[in-house]
């Protein structure tokens, strides 16, 4: 066993900030080491400062945001202002959808102090689906649950908004 | 709305400016073409064994590793290739060898008939000129080679050096081409950072679909034509073929050239017209071949332009560059087409550039 675990480190290294991370991440939870590993590898590392602008609203995205340490606020124009959406902290996630499509960001993010955050982008997704079919799915799988677990909140709160009108 | 039309003219401003940058960083690699040509080819080569690296790593294989496993790999594949063929190489290289002086004697023979009804039938054309320069230049070929000697040397020796420096490039992009693409993204401005990724990964795609599928094609078409000139029994048949092959990454140029050799061999060596016909139809069969059923296989999409386009194309690279020139035409244009697209619809249609 050992013997195993020492042949592991050498064939994938120690396991890494960013590794650790990722594991803490939904949507990439459950993969094993060498599988962080590789993910780790398609990730990019961006810095932000505060109040500086990680994607405008309607704006076509290109992939997934993960936040290292920092929070980012998303807001969305409403009327002549704009209104916030929601404050993200360590470890939550933003812009899963561009992982599928081209769609335009549905709301802005800004960085709300200095922020670091991870980026795992679509063409990279697209390349691991080819690449690595068997981790590629895991991660659509993970994330299929994650937007369909959405989907379901989002139907049972307008089918509760419906009852509320029909009332 | 005044605000809202500077913006526009202020992206088409920016769009103009990364042209123009683009349009300089290409009349510099036009210049300087002789240092990056060992880098294209070994890119070349990475492009061919990335996916290779790739497939080994998906096993938990180091990078390295994969990679020093990729070059002793290939290094017993050439030694095994060398031998297994040596009889053949050495057999068709020797009578080469001896044919070489028949065939320049054959040529300037040739040569000196044409000269004879040419002065025959034109008789403006003094009596013996051509002949007396057709000896001339003929005698005076081994001096001219004696005395190119040194370029020819340093023209090998260039080569010895383009050569290694290919190899290394190759083991160094391989190994560390993606850390080096990530350091590049890692430099770009968050503004622009997922534009530039974006961009990347097309070009990406696209030149790296170009060159395996031109390199499936050409071995394809090159071991088809081998075997239909063995059938025909044309002489040289195993490097007729195999040239044919290469000439195959040049589109529609290189097939036509391949005929070239076949029937100057067909008629020099064997002195049977049909036979030039026929290797002429084996090559063309092996075109319609590939056209038909291998090219739509391996190329796919990838390269989805024109023919009058690539036929506009092909002089303007060999103009520029030769050979080289011819062979990057095509990819180049593709990379250049995917980064006017995706520019333009960062920049322009969705204006993500904007302050």
């Amino acid at each position: 066993m050992k013997i195993l675990e020492a042949l592991k480190k050498i064939m994938t290294g120690e396991k890494t900030e960013v590794m650790r991370v990722l594991e803490s991440t939904p949507i990439f939870s459950g993969l094993n080491d060498l599988e962080l590993k590789k993910i780790e590898i398609i990730t990019h590392e961006r810095e932000y400062v505060p109040g500086e602008i990680v994607f405008h609203e309607n704006e076509p995205g290109a992939g997934l945001y993960i936040i290292r340490r920092g929070s980012i606020k998303l807001t969305k124009k409403s009327g002549a202002g704009e209104a916030e959406v929601a404050v993200l902290k360590n470890g939550e996630f933003f812009g899963e959808l561009a992982l599928l499509d081209e769609s335009p960001r549905s709301a802005t993010a800004t960085a709300g102090e200095k922020t670091q955050i991870l980026g795992f982008f679509r063409p990279d997704f697209l390349n691991l689906l080819s690449t690595e079919p068997k981790l590629g799915a895991k991660v659509l799988l993970k994330l299929s649950q994650i937007l369909a677990m959405r989907l379901r909140t989002t139907t049972a709160s307008s089918i509760k908004g419906a009852a509320e009108n029909g009332r | 709305m005044g605000v809202n039309r500077t913006s526009k003219w202020m992206s088409w401003a920016k769009l103009f400016a990364i042209y123009s940058g683009i349009l300089a960083a290409l009349v510099i690699f036009v210049i300087f073409q002789n240092v990056f040509i060992p880098l294209i080819i070994a890119m070349i080569f990475v492009y061919l064994l990335n996916p290779l690296a790739d497939w080994f790593e998906s096993f938990g294989i180091r990078r390295t590793l994969a990679v020093i496993l990729i070059f002793a790999g290939s290094f017993v594949l050439v030694l095994g290739f060398i031998f297994f063929f040596q009889s053949q190489i050495t057999g068709e290289f020797n009578t080469l060898k001896r044919q070489a002086p028949v065939y320049a004697a054959k040529l300037k023979q040739g040569l000196l008939d044409g000269a004879n009804a040419l002065e025959k039938n034109f008789s403006f054309i003094p009596k013996g000129d051509l002949r007396k320069l057709i000896e001339d230049k003929s005698s005076a070929f081994p001096d001219f080679l004696a005395k190119k000697m040194p370029d020819i040397l340093a023209w090998t020796m260039g080569l010895i050096t383009s050569g290694i420096v290919t190899v290394f490039a190759v083991f160094f992009f391989l190994k560390d081409g993606r850390k080096m693409r990530k350091s590049l993204i890692k430099i770009v401005p968050n503004k622009y950072f997922e534009t530039f990724l974006v961009l990347l990964f097309e070009i990406d795609q696209s030149i790296g679909a170009y060159i395996r599928g031109q390199i499936i094609d050409g071995a394809v078409v090159g071991l088809l034509s081998i075997a239909g000139l063995y059938l025909i029994g044309l002489k040289y048949g195993l490097f007729i073929g195999a040239l044919s092959g290469a000439f195959n990454i040049v589109p529609y140029l290189g097939p036509v050239a391949a005929m070239v050799p076949a029937v100057l061999v067909a008629t020099a060596e064997h002195h049977d017209a049909l036979l030039a016909f026929k290797a002429v139809g084996v090559l063309a069969l092996v075109q319609l071949i590939d056209n038909a059923v291998v090219s739509p296989l391996a190329l796919g999409k990838s390269v989805d332009i024109h023919p009058l386009i690539v036929i506009l194309i092909l002089p303007i690279g060999g103009m520029l560059m030769g050979v080289w020139g011819m062979l990057l035409a095509v990819p180049l244009y593709c990379s250049l087409t995917v980064t006017f697209e995706i520019l333009y619809k960062g920049i322009i249609k969705y204006g993500n550039w904007e302050a």
